[in-house]
């Protein structure tokens, strides 16, 4: 009966909406009251789950490339050498039976699992991993964070420059690969943790610059949980249990990924067990949904403007030559009045280290326009000219922030005109049209790594500048607490000095599974969003 | 100008002051008959108060359209601020008077220069007939053959977003309609005696057209531009709606309610959407509404 | 009526040709440089090798022989790659056309039917109650965005209540597969419909009244015929041409008509596809899909133009 009301209830505001009465009255319609039994995209309730997949139309016919984006349908398609916890602190075995690093740091040795095999039936040896890493140092539309661990592999630079025909710092004996290192790099198990090992024999005849877009994704084979079943371009794929999965399989038989135009809608409409967002009306509106439990991260993912300074050929942008019209930017903007778009998941900061970590060296810029304005006036400023920022997220909590950046420099005098692009990577790095750019990145390595002089995008707004080199190799290679801070102090500094990036606020990730019909572990941790780790995923099942 | 429009209609052999009184007389029948339409007035009542509204209410408002103040951030319609606020904070009731003025003048300016253009296209082609008249004609098929909204997208496509943008699309893909309805007319006038008298008296050709057929076919051609009016508007707003619309600087009523659609937004903040949402389909409505009234009064055919 | 058929024919020839250039000249013009989605970010600081990409894809020809070559590669059907994901540009036509089409399909005979008839009876009640409703959802549909109907109909009957999926075209597993791609239709179409059958409602109303008010039906009524047979017979007949002609120009919409709604419900047509590809500048897509939705429409004005010629004594008379 008092379903029946709230139904008649919403009809008739839909009636009332539809009329254009302008006068509504109260909070319209707060919880979204579903009852996933009803809705007919959740109406098989055989032993399915059912994930919902942001895509851009163009690629609705393929999977998600997972050296790009990782998100939950390749973490459960592919596996990488070790699997990390949810805090990504320690790491198990998982295509490796178990691994082992040297004093030193230089030398990791991985002992393959035995009579490992792809979900085609063919082997999955070390030959694939070698292949996967070299592959990546090749090719194009690869997370920076694979790259820049895999370039710390000896041999890696020539194996790029086309001097080597193989990475000489990889060695296959029978089950054992060993990877040599030139320096002792800290997140290199982490990023062996994400990074999916892909099937050799299905894409060694790809061009690796255009792997990322290869047929394959259509189809892929796999190594993980699940295999995959078949794709209807445009509308969902599936996936059921990998028969040659050597682990404990999971209870789940199969899953079901749904391309949808927003993970909110499709979750709370009951469509879709599992979403994840730091969009603070996205958050609002899943809280208030009593079928869904939220896992929170608290993960350093950075939200900031870069500069658009010069490229390795030389080609300099003039706008923001000047350190004083970069410090400006930094002064104008309030960042407490940012963060608190984001609600609590939002942290400010000043520089690439949180203000909570006692390595910080304690470095504010207040919200002061006045001393911005005075900034630019010291810099001689030309407030006739427009400063073009770009951005690439396009959802709604983003643009508010751009709207907000635009008009805190429009108060200080700047003329400031903002661009949308679905192209990031292409045009933050390659085109090139813009002056400020609003990015986001995560955790501090990957933040401070894209200031190294090699950074294979970075390069071309940074001009190859080596300031950071020297002090980012200290941080990637510190093993103890001391060099840690000593290298976070001096990155500190030069940051500060340089101020190629202006950083506004860090978040953390909600996830969301829907627990009225999923059975999930008590303490289940679901780590980061788009990372691999130890989700305990075998004992997760369907009401 | 009506005025001028009742004389035009005036037969001739009728003496000035008997033609005057006639069509006066006219003129308040046809006044009397859009009264009578109640539609009508009171579109034509709320279109004029939402464009006074829109130009005149932000100016004596406390605050601006693009004040960020994220600590006042969506707050629901109150007093101090009767639209509520955004997410940023900024007065809603002034950035849907000041957006309302951009939908507004994007509506008018493009309906005004497509209209021109297309007078231009039209009159050519109805006047000089021929080799130029079948290019026009073919080349308004071309353009109407394809789906608007397409040829819309494929225009932003080539020369990018922005408001300047945005009125020259406008205006390269509106211009059809009326082209086709100008050469008609003109067609139709072209044998009229008082157009082969001026070119008996050696009167030059755009002379002709523009100060001697243009004045006699005025009446529909305002009223087409009236009825293209909404329809920029509506346009205007599903470009906004899709990403590619005016810069997103520029608050219009499509792009107020653009920042305002996630689901988040649609259930918690009604405000943020609904209001433009409303109001745009009001201006809309009235514009309609007064269209149709100005036909009734000044084209009765 | 073979000489008007293959003149129409023919013409559509330099038609499609100008079309192409208008389109391929055009997107030339936007300076979009399609090396730039090729290359990786470092190998776009490495002037020499981007121009030897250039060369190799024949970026460097004069803008004629690209032009040409371009055409060619369109008539054998090589349709090319997507620039910004790189699916061959004939697959997703395979894909998302047929999406498309039966959105608009349905919406366009269902609006037609509910346009028309809304629009007589509310001719033949004239001022009464239904008029009023009729000119007044007319009015409203033209007068609502259609996104905002799109996202009112997806906040009530896929999120509030949950009777209707929210997105997509078809969903796994579905117990039964027909009911379920109905299901999904059902939001996106009446979307569609509403707005579709706005202008109709009115355009079938005036012309009827104009019809109801000639002199004929005046003597029809005079002749003490029955009243419904001076609706059917002579009113709604003889209304019924210059319904034609509006019918004949909505042909079109079947490929614009739904790019707004196909974006709110994520629909996987090629509505949403040029949506997205224009706002990635992906050009090889908008060229292609622009021209192929260009063909279509030529194809269909012309198979109505012969069918109006069937039709209409007076074009008939013409030929």
């Amino acid at each position: 009966m008092k379903k029946r009301m709230k139904q008649l209830c919403a009809l008739m505001l839909a009636g009332a909406m539809v009329l254009g009465a302008a006068g509504c009255g109260g909070n319209s319609s707060s919880s979204a009251e579903t009852d996933s039994g009803e809705g007919s995209a959740a109406a098989a309730a055989d032993n399915t789950m059912y994930i919902s997949v942001e895509q851009e139309s163009t690629s609705t016919d393929k999977v998600e490339f997972p050296w790009y984006n990782l998100r939950l349908p390749c973490i459960l398609m592919y596996r990488g050498l070790v699997l990390a916890n949810p805090a990504e602190t320690e790491f198990t075995g998982d295509l490796a039976e178990s691994y082992e690093m040297s004093e030193d740091g230089l030398t990791y040795t991985f002992q393959m699992k035995e009579g490992l095999k792809w979900s085609d039936g063919e082997d999955l040896t070390a030959e694939d991993v070698v292949w996967s890493i070299e592959t990546a140092l090749k090719a194009a539309q690869v997370a920076s964070t694979y790259t820049t661990c895999f370039s710390y592999i000896q041999g890696a630079q020539e194996y790029i420059d086309g001097t080597a025909d193989s990475v000489s710092g990889m060695t296959i004996d029978g089950n054992t690969l060993t990877i040599t290192l030139t320096d002792s790099y800290a997140y290199f198990l982490t990023a062996m943790g994400q990074f999916s090992i892909l099937p050799k024999h299905c894409l060694e005849d790809e061009d690796p610059l255009n792997l990322y877009q290869s047929d394959f994704w259509a189809a892929p084979v796999t190594s993980g949980y699940y295999k995959f079943d078949e794709m209807t371009a445009g509308s969902y794929y599936t996936l059921s249990i990998n028969e040659n999965y050597e682990g404990e399989k999971p209870q789940i038989e199969n899953v079901v990924c749904n391309f949808v135009s927003s993970q909110t809608t499709a979750i709370t409409s009951g469509a879709s067990d599992y979403a994840f967002t730091n969009s603070s009306s996205d958050i609002e509106v899943m809280n208030a949904d009593e079928n869904l439990t939220a896992y929170y991260n608290e993960y350093l993912f950075y939200k900031y403007l870069i500069f658009n300074m010069s490229g390795v050929d030389g080609n300099e942008n003039a706008a923001m030559q000047n350190p004083l019209v970069r410090e400006a930017v930094a002064y104008a903007i309030d960042r407490d009045a940012l963060a608190a778009l984001y609600g609590d998941v939002a942290k400010v900061i000043y520089n690439g280290v949180p203000v909570s970590d006692e390595d910080n060296d304690g470095m504010v810029y207040e919200y002061d326009p006045e001393k911005a304005k005075a900034l630019l006036d010291e810099a001689g400023w030309d407030y006739d000219y427009t400063v073009r920022i770009l951005y690439y997220n396009d959802d709604e909590t983003s643009q508010n922030i751009i709207a907000a950046i635009c008009q805190y420099l429009q108060d200080i005098g700047m003329k400031v005109e903002s661009t949308y692009t679905s192209q990031g990577t292409q045009d933050l790095f390659t085109t090139r049209n813009y002056d400020i750019g609003f990015k986001g990145t995560g955790p501090m390595d990957a933040y401070y790594s894209e200031y190294m002089s090699s950074s294979s995008t970075f390069q071309n707004i940074y001009g190859g500048d080596t300031a950071f080199d020297e002090s980012i190799s200290k941080l990637m290679s510190a093993t103890n607490d001391e060099e840690e801070t000593a290298a976070k102090t001096e990155l500190q500094q030069i940051e500060e000095e340089k101020l190629y990036k202006v950083p506004i606020m860090t978040l953390g990730y909600y996830t969301y599974l829907n627990t009225s019909r999923l059975n999930v572990p008590e303490d289940l941790d679901m780590g980061t969003p788009g990372h691999r780790c130890d989700i305990q995923f075998t004992e997760w099942s369907i009401k | 100008m009506a005025n001028n429009m009742g004389m035009a209609a005036g037969g001739a052999g009728i003496s000035k002051e008997a033609r005057q009184t006639r069509s006066r007389e006219m003129m308040r029948r046809r006044i009397r008959k859009f009264m009578n339409n109640k539609l009508s007035v009171i579109g034509t009542v709320f279109t004029v108060l939402i464009v006074l509204c829109c130009f005149v209410l932000p100016m004596f408002s406390q605050y601006t359209y693009n004040e960020v103040d994220i600590a006042a951030g969506a707050v629901p319609p109150c007093a101090d601020h009767i639209f509520g606020t955004d997410r940023l904070g900024r007065d809603l009731f002034v950035r849907c008077m000041v957006g309302g003025r951009y939908s507004i003048y994007i509506g008018v300016i493009s309906a005004l220069t497509s209209t021109v253009l297309g007078v231009a296209l039209g009159a050519i082609a109805g006047y000089f007939g021929g080799k130029i008249d079948s290019l026009i004609i073919r080349l308004t098929e071309i353009f109407q053959s394809f789906p608007q909204m397409v040829l819309v997208m494929i225009m932003v496509a080539v020369i990018g977003r922005g408001m300047g943008n945005l009125l020259i699309i406008f205006t390269v893909t509106g211009w059809m309609q009326t082209a086709r309805l100008v050469r008609n007319e003109f067609l139709a006038v072209k044998g009229e005696t008082f157009v082969k008298a001026s070119e008996a008296f050696g009167m030059p050709k755009w002379k002709i057209m523009v100060k001697e057929i243009i004045p006699n076919i005025l009446t529909p051609i305002i009223v087409s531009a009236t009825a293209v009016i909404p329809g920029y508007i509506l346009s205007e707003a599903s470009l906004s709606f899709l990403g590619v619309g005016v810069s997103d600087s520029t608050p219009t009523w499509g792009s107020i309610m653009n920042s305002a659609t996630s689901l988040g937004a649609i259930t918690n903040y009604w405000w943020m959407w609904l209001i433009p949402a409303a109001l745009l389909t009001l201006f809309v409505l009235s514009v309609n509404f007064f269209g149709d009234g100005l036909r009734d009064l000044l084209d009765p055919r | 009526m073979l000489k008007y058929t293959i003149k129409k024919l023919l013409m559509m020839i330099p038609m499609l040709l100008i079309i192409s250039a208008l389109i391929f000249f055009g997107m030339q013009a936007t300076g979009i440089d399609p090396v730039n989605y090729l290359a990786s970010p470092d190998m776009a600081a490495n002037p020499e090798l981007m121009e030897q990409l250039r060369e190799s894809m024949g970026l460097n020809d004069p803008i004629i022989v690209q032009y040409f070559r371009w055409l060619g590669q369109m008539l054998t059907g090589n349709f090319g790659t997507s620039l910004s994901t790189g699916t061959p540009i004939a697959s997703i036509i395979a894909n998302y056309l047929p999406a498309t089409l039966i959105l608009s399909t349905i919406a366009l005979i269902l609006s037609t039917i509910l346009g028309i008839a809304l629009g007589i009876i509310s001719a033949v009640r004239q001022n009464g109650i239904i008029d009023y409703i009729g000119r007044i959802l007319a009015v409203l549909g033209q007068a609502v965005p259609q996104f905002i109907i799109g996202m009112i109909l997806l906040a009530v009957f896929s999120v509030q209540l949950g009777w209707l999926p929210s997105s997509g075209r078809y969903s796994a597993n579905a117990a039964n597969p027909t009911i379920d791609a109905i299901q999904h239709l059902i939001l996106p179409v009446i979307a569609v419909t509403i707005s579709m059958c706005a202008v109709l409602v009115r355009y079938t109303r005036n012309s009827m009244l104009d019809i109801m008010n000639s002199d004929y039906i005046r003597l029809a009524r005079s002749k003490g015929i029955p009243e419904w047979k001076v609706y059917i017979k002579h009113g709604f007949r003889n209304a019924l041409r210059p319904v034609l002609v509006i019918l004949v120009s909505r042909i079109s919409l079947l490929f614009s008509g739904s790019v707004v709604v196909e974006n709110v419900f994520a629909w996987p047509g090629v509505g949403a596809e040029l949506t997205d590809a224009v706002v990635a500048g992906d050009y090889t897509v908008v060229m292609v899909l622009a021209l192929v939705i260009a063909a279509s429409v030529l194809v269909a004005s012309f198979l109505l133009d012969i069918i109006t010629a069937l039709l209409d004594p007076r074009v008939r008379a013409n030929l």
